[in-house]
């Protein structure tokens, strides 16, 4: 063959060019926009975080790297894993036994991705398909979790710059906890078993809980549900850095803005037409902020129902999956059982979602012509 | 200053266009010593050489003969002998058949006769000079000029003076548009004579209105209907159905012609070519061309004579300054790759690049991730990572359906794909096994 001109890696056919995005690149993104929040649920919660957030992740990568083997490829670097493994960890709550860990990570990186063809072919977000696979294997341990350390020297140092009564002992900030100190439940645990065991509540928390779903100025425990400063699982507590993140990959256009609006659009709508009719508020009575802060609403929506694979491609299809997936969580959120539907509403969004790309594609260029000549394109 | 400033729309927005030596005025590029003439210089079948090796030649003779209404002639650049007639190997693989003349003796004519009235003549006198001369389109899909301006009576509403040259790198059509308006406005009053167009548009991107602004004044004296047009900075924006779309609103289906809209897309080079062929009554031998890349030493536009070798226009150019990685006739984003630098410049090829190791992109696929940026990329509302899919699974019905024929293979969907995923490269093949299934299928529906 004549001399060689080009490098043996390089393009043989246009374009020669290529854009500067990656995949590893936008995975990456993702899990620096997790980042903030990873650190504070690390920090509040401590060493038992550490533990389960360690072992989702390592636990992911090692069933990614097994998988490549099995399958011949290297997709280490695509990133996948990674996002996968702190999602996961993340959404589960601090101090979750070893096992759990592992079994979900199996359930999220080969059952959900690899077994459907790998990158790109998973039928829903692995993480959330992990995560709900904990939920309904070990309800118990994925109820408990363990407590948050409010007094914390930077945690503490973030009470008083936003004016809050040094910590409770433990539990959730301003609720009085009637749970054994062994693990802290989450407000969204406690509202499910108040109105579960009405009787078995002394009406005062019950009606402080009401009194501070009400409205009226911002009650003190939503800045602590804000801030993170009350229970939930590792990455969800606090909704401020959540958003920083989220922030921060709508800014890169990294996730497209459609899905996670209109998710929280719709939900947000729905909670305060129906939110409040549980407790008796009636109509446009119901406690938006105090339901975005908790049970994992933000995570969901801006890293669960962005991750591209489950998501349709256009943007009306995705405004369209994100006004289903927020309608859901509303649904799961006031009539489940479990304290957090998150998992289970955005699952079944995922269900959805092939459904939803198939109504919503683009028009080709010539089939507008082509209708009106009445011709088959 | 826009004049149709609209927000982001469908295409890729590079952020660098790497036009550093737009500025710079074309220069009259020395001539080969050795002119290698292909014979395949239109989108038809390739021309048949009419001469023998040891024959003498001047400059401006025909050397190959058009074979059909589809084909067009190619002369002679330079005066000499005929040392060889080979095949030779094109850019992006074609094959074809070559005229070798080697450079010796005296010019026949040097420089430009006096223009001669183009109003005085006939149209059928008009579209035969178009023909003698071998005049294609010089935007790079080189269908003869005469065969799309032999349009049998039917109407033209417009004239559409494609001078959106949207591809990184290339700057020979500003460059042109700048220094020869006058001659490019002849060429625009001659083809709308021939046409009966009703109205012309000039159509440049934002980065070169002043060029088209250059072109509307010469066309002020020439009693020629001509608006400016300048349009948003993005790429495909000179593709012909996009263009039209942009500027008239009107829609070419997949496998019609822009004529169906009752328009006509012509480059702001072919018009030039239409001047020479008409007005100076010459057979086309030249072209501009930019040379460009990173691994070019001093980036230019040269006015090169076609059938001079790559390797000669690259020392015009001060040679390599690092090794190239990539050699491409056309953009980055549609050109072919010349393995060999003996390859020799067309009628077709407006931009020579090559592309330094730092420029040339590596391969590193990944699965696709359903991200949708092809589909914002699309400029004909495809969804090609869908399509890639649908394909390589062999689900040709549904390729068909969701309109890969309308595929202008712009490469935009394939720059932007985060997975490195060759989609505009697999819609070629795809587009061609699309056209014998549908044969199949029509074959089989008449059968019923």
């Amino acid at each position: 063959m004549a001399k060689k001109i080009a490098h043996e890696k390089t393009l043989y056919a246009a374009p020669f060019i290529l854009g500067k995005r990656s995949t590893g690149g936008i995975m990456l993104a993702v899990a620096i926009a997790l980042l903030p929040a990873a650190a504070w649920g690390l920090l509040i919660y401590g060493w038992p975080a550490a533990q389960t957030l360690g072992g989702c992740l390592a636990a992911c990568l090692a069933f990614e790297i097994l998988c490549g083997l099995c399958r011949g490829q290297k997709t280490l670097f695509d990133g996948s894993a990674l996002v996968t493994g702190l999602l996961l960890g993340l959404s589960l709550p601090a101090g979750q036994p070893l096992n759990v860990c592992v079994y979900s990570s199996f359930f999220a990186v080969v059952a959900t991705k690899w077994a459907f063809g790998g990158l790109g072919s998973n039928w829903a977000n692995p993480a959330l398909a992990g995560r709900a696979f904990a939920l309904a294997a070990w309800p118990q341990a994925m109820s408990q979790s363990a407590p948050l350390n409010l007094n914390q020297p930077v945690v503490a140092a973030l009470r008083r710059l936003l004016g809050l009564p040094s910590a409770a002992p433990s539990g959730i900030g301003g609720f009085s906890a009637p749970i054994d100190a062994g693990s802290s439940a989450t407000p969204l645990s406690l509202l499910k078993l108040a109105r579960q065991n009405e009787s078995a509540w002394p009406q005062q928390p019950l009606a402080d809980i009401a009194q501070n779903l009400k409205g009226g100025s911002i009650p003190l425990t939503d800045i602590e549900l804000f801030f993170g400063m009350a229970g939930g699982s590792i990455g969800e507590i606090s909704t401020a850095l959540l958003l920083l993140g989220a922030l921060f990959l709508l800014a890169a256009k990294i996730i497209a803005w459609q899905a996670p609006f209109a998710c929280l659009g719709v939900f947000s709508l729905l909670v305060w037409l129906f939110g409040g009719l549980p407790w008796g508020f009636g109509l446009a009575g119901g406690d938006v902020l105090f339901h975005l802060c908790s049970g994992g609403v933000v995570l969901a929506a801006f890293f669960m129902v962005t991750d591209t694979a489950s998501l349709p491609a256009s943007g009306s299809g995705r405004l369209l999956y994100g006004a289903l997936a927020g309608a859901l969580l509303f649904a799961f959120r006031i009539f489940s059982p479990y304290p957090e539907g998150a998992a289970f509403a955005v699952l079944a969004a995922n269900i959805f979602s092939p459904a939803i790309a198939g109504l919503t594609l683009p028009k080709p260029f010539s089939s507008a012509l082509a209708k009106r000549e009445g011709r088959r394109v | 200053m826009s004049l149709l400033h609209r927000p982001a729309s469908k295409g890729v927005h590079f952020k660098n266009y790497k036009r550093g030596c737009q500025n710079m005025p074309a220069r009259v590029a020395a001539l080969p010593v050795k002119a290698v003439v292909a014979m395949a210089q239109s989108s038809g079948p390739e021309a048949k050489p009419v001469v023998s090796v040891g024959q003498r030649v001047e400059n401006g003779q025909l050397v190959g003969e058009a074979q059909g209404p589809f084909s067009a002639n190619v002369h002679a650049p330079n005066p000499g002998h005929v040392t060889g007639i080979y095949s030779i190997d094109l850019p992006a693989g074609r094959r074809c058949a070559a005229v070798e003349i080697e450079t010796g003796g005296a010019f026949k004519m040097a420089g430009e006769r006096a223009p001669r009235d183009y109003k005085l003549l006939l149209k059928s006198d008009i579209l035969h000079s178009l023909a003698k001369a071998g005049a294609v389109g010089m935007g790079g899909a080189g269908f003869p000029v005469h065969a799309k301006y032999d349009i049998k009576g039917r109407p033209v509403d417009f004239l559409l003076a494609n001078g959106c040259e949207c591809e990184p790198y290339a700057c020979a059509d500003y460059r042109l548009m700048l220094e020869k308006s006058r001659e490019i406005a002849e060429g625009i009053a001659i083809a709308a004579l021939v046409l009966e167009a009703k109205e012309v548009l000039v159509c440049v991107e934002e980065s070169g209105a002043a060029a088209g602004r250059a072109v509307l004044e010469a066309l002020q004296p020439l009693e020629v209907s001509a608006r400016l047009k300048v349009l948003e900075n993005k790429y495909p924006q000179g593709s012909e159905k996009t263009l039209v779309y942009e500027t008239t609103g009107r829609i070419v289906a997949s496998d019609r012609l822009p004529i169906d809209a009752r328009c006509i897309v012509s480059n702001v080079a072919s018009l030039y070519s239409v001047y020479q062929a008409v007005a100076l009554d010459q057979p086309i031998v030249s072209r501009y061309v930019t040379i460009a890349g990173g691994a070019v030493a001093f980036p230019q536009t040269l006015e090169a004579k076609i059938g001079t070798p790559l390797d000669f226009l690259f020392e015009e150019c001060g040679g390599f300054k690092n090794r190239p990685a990539r050699i491409i006739a056309g953009g980055p984003m549609m050109g072919g790759a010349a393995m060999d630098l003996q390859t020799p410049l067309t009628k077709t090829v407006g931009l020579i690049l090559a592309l330094s190791e730092k420029e040339a992109q590596k391969i590193s696929q990944t699965a696709c991730i359903g991200c949708g940026a092809c589909l914002k990329a699309c400029p004909m509302s495809l969804a090609p990572a869908l399509l890639y899919k649908l394909f390589i699974a062999g689900q040709e019905a549904a390729v068909a359906k969701m309109g890969l024929a309308d595929c202008v293979e712009c490469g935009a969907c394939s720059y932007v794909c985060p997975a490195k995923l060759p989609l505009s490269q697999a819609f070629g093949p795809a587009k061609k096994k699309l056209k014998a299934f549908e044969k199949k299928e029509d074959n089989a529906w008449q059968k019923k």
